[in-house]
């Protein structure tokens, strides 16, 4: 019975609004081809598989950090302490290896629960003092990267153990750890949002706060739930970096939370909450990480960098507005 | 009236604010009984049943069920005791599907790795809700389509879909015709009925004295925040309970 229902509506659609349906769902996928079709045409050394490897690792946090991003913005609140957080990791797991004289499994579980715990605080307020999540994070913001900066006296922790660098340097075939981490923390985001209750919560509030309040949800839960996940994603990105930079540095992560967000907009999460993917997002953090990259072979400043970001940001929300305003027409 | 009443409200006060929105109302259903809820704006109407719903706490006064004393301090406890509430705006999120609004708070899910995982059946979710869905005899066509998506009418049959679908001893009807056609009234009023012969009980919130008339068996009269009068419908004309909502003076109670 279900078939034909399906079969019914399938035909009433007619194939240019199929079209425009399809252009309109992969619009972002084809902005990135059309992003690296020209960076291909105006650097010889974009175009390969090396450099393909190479974009996935450098950008291996961001993605990890996007996730937790996605959520909280799914939620209709954001997370602007994502870049203090894995400051923070990534310094608590270097002082637990070199001063703590800790192991290195024990030292990345302190550093994740410390994350968790910074997300857990902004969310505790968030969910029963009413704090607007800008708020909250922005203060955590300053408190996680402030720690990260006292732990280390401004300097750099040296002196971690080699075994440790096999996180963010080792290798498995030519894929750099890092991403396998990216890519097990997406695929454990995607199915949260899709397989499981909290998923579902998760998508509720953030499209209609009283609706699920009324259906029994626990909307204080899922906003401290959510937060704590995202902690928990920056200082998992902070371990990386850690083991990258094979350090331990407070000032890491300044331009993450630009990008982190940046992603997650541009792959179709609408700040206006309860809306988004993580396909979406690591479409999203693809096209982050090609600019970065294609900038970088042109030999464009860093700082050119964050200028470009930032407009870009501003094209991918003016054509989530432009996109929603062409819906609500149609109806 | 020997038997137990399966609601009762007692002396129910709640004020937002300085402003007191009920003061010291009684309300009682019986088992597959329904009661009118009527009276101006402002007279309390969607307090009181909110207050039954779990969406808001009474400052004063107790809620018996069966006989017994009850603590409703949110949705889950209303729900758990066999409520559930119709809003007058559906409540409903328009971002998700509609067997996601449906399940809403209460989703299916299956075990696997013996408990450890629970992964939502959205499947059995799915068929549930076409079956509820195709039981108020309503097109919708297909549930996986967002709920923003549907036509006024179309949200409407799945927040009923919602209450019905989850062995309500009570349902609660926050002013569910006001938006509706005459053919849709028909249907719903139906659909009271079937409840009733279900052995449901239904309160049932509107300005419409008509469709109180038709289905229900007695109206309560709410005002400023207290409770007026109650009726009969068999030994009562609309024209009475106009002139109890409107006039306002305090009858004894029959």
């Amino acid at each position: 019975m279900k078939k034909e229902i399906q079969a019914e509506t399938m035909t009433v659609e007619l194939p240019q609004k199929k079209i425009y349906a399809l252009l309109k769902r992969f619009s972002t996928l084809i902005g990135l081809f059309l992003i690296s079709a020209v960076l291909a045409l105006t650097s010889e050394h974009f175009l390969s598989l090396e450099n393909f490897f190479n974009i996935l690792l450098q950008n291996a946090n961001v993605a990890v950090l996007a996730c937790g991003m996605t959520m909280v913005i799914i939620l209709g609140e954001i997370d602007l302490s994502v870049g203090g957080i894995e400051a923070l990791g990534c310094v608590v797991a270097a002082w637990m290896l070199v001063y703590g004289g800790l192991g290195i499994i024990p030292s990345i579980v302190i550093a994740l629960v410390a994350g968790t715990l910074c997300g857990m605080v902004s969310g505790f307020f968030v969910a029963y003092f009413r704090f607007h999540s800008f708020v909250s994070t922005l203060a955590m913001m300053g408190i996680s990267r402030g720690f990260a900066l006292i732990y280390t006296h401004g300097a750099s922790i040296y002196g971690l153990p080699d075994s440790f660098r096999f996180i963010g340097q080792g290798s498995i075939g030519p894929i750099g750890v890092p991403v396998f981490i990216a890519a097990a923390v997406l695929l454990f985001s995607h199915l949260l949002l899709t397989q499981f209750r909290l998923g579902n919560h998760i998508y509720a509030v953030g499209g209609n706060v009283e609706a699920a309040r009324l259906a029994g949800i626990n909307v204080g839960k899922v906003k401290l739930i959510v937060l704590s996940i995202s902690g928990f994603c920056g200082a998992l990105a902070g371990v990386i970096m850690a083991s990258r930079l094979n350090s331990g540095q407070g000032t890491i992560g300044e331009a993450d939370l630009l990008d982190t967000i940046a992603a997650v907009i541009i792959g179709g999460t609408s700040l206006m909450g309860g809306v988004g993917t993580i396909p979406g997002t690591i479409i999203g953090v693809l096209v982050i990480g090609v600019i970065r990259n294609g900038l970088n072979l042109l030999g464009v400043s860093s700082f050119w960098q964050m200028v470009a970001i930032g407009v870009i940001i501003i094209c991918a929300v003016l054509v989530d507005e432009i996109r929603r305003r062409l819906q609500e027409k149609e109806r | 009236m020997s038997e137990t009443p399966l609601v009762e409200m007692k002396n129910i006060s709640k004020t937002f604010g300085a402003v007191r929105a009920l003061q010291n109302v009684n309300f009682e259903v019986m088992p597959a009984e329904i009661v009118g809820l009527v009276g101006d704006n402002a007279a309390g109407k969607s307090t009181l049943m909110k207050i039954l719903s779990g969406a808001y706490i009474a400052d004063q006064g107790e809620i018996l069920i069966d006989g017994k004393k009850v603590f409703i301090s949110n949705p889950v406890d209303s729900r758990a005791l066999g409520i559930e509430m119709l809003y007058q705006n559906f409540a409903l999120a328009g971002n998700i599907n509609i067997y996601q609004n449906i399940f809403l708070g209460r989703e299916l899910t299956k075990d696997y790795l013996l408990g450890l995982f629970k992964i939502l059946n959205k499947k059995e979710m799915a068929e549930r809700s076409l079956e509820l869905i195709s039981r108020l005899k309503i097109d919708i066509g297909l549930v996986d389509k967002r709920v923003r998506e549907l036509s006024g009418g179309q949200q409407q049959s799945v927040a009923i879909a919602r209450v019905i679908g989850f062995n309500a001893r009570l349902i609660v009807m926050d002013e569910p015709t006001a938006n509706l056609g005459i053919k849709e009234v028909g249907r719903l009023l139906d659909l009271i009925r079937r409840l009733k012969d279900q052995g449901v009980s239904v309160i049932f919130i509107s300005h419409r004295l008509d469709d109180i008339f038709s289905v229900g068996d007695r109206v309560v009269v709410l005002k400023r925040g207290r409770r007026l009068g109650m009726r009969y419908l068999k030994e009562t004309t609309p024209n009475e309970v106009l002139k109890l909502i409107v006039g306002g003076d305090l009858e004894g109670e029959a």
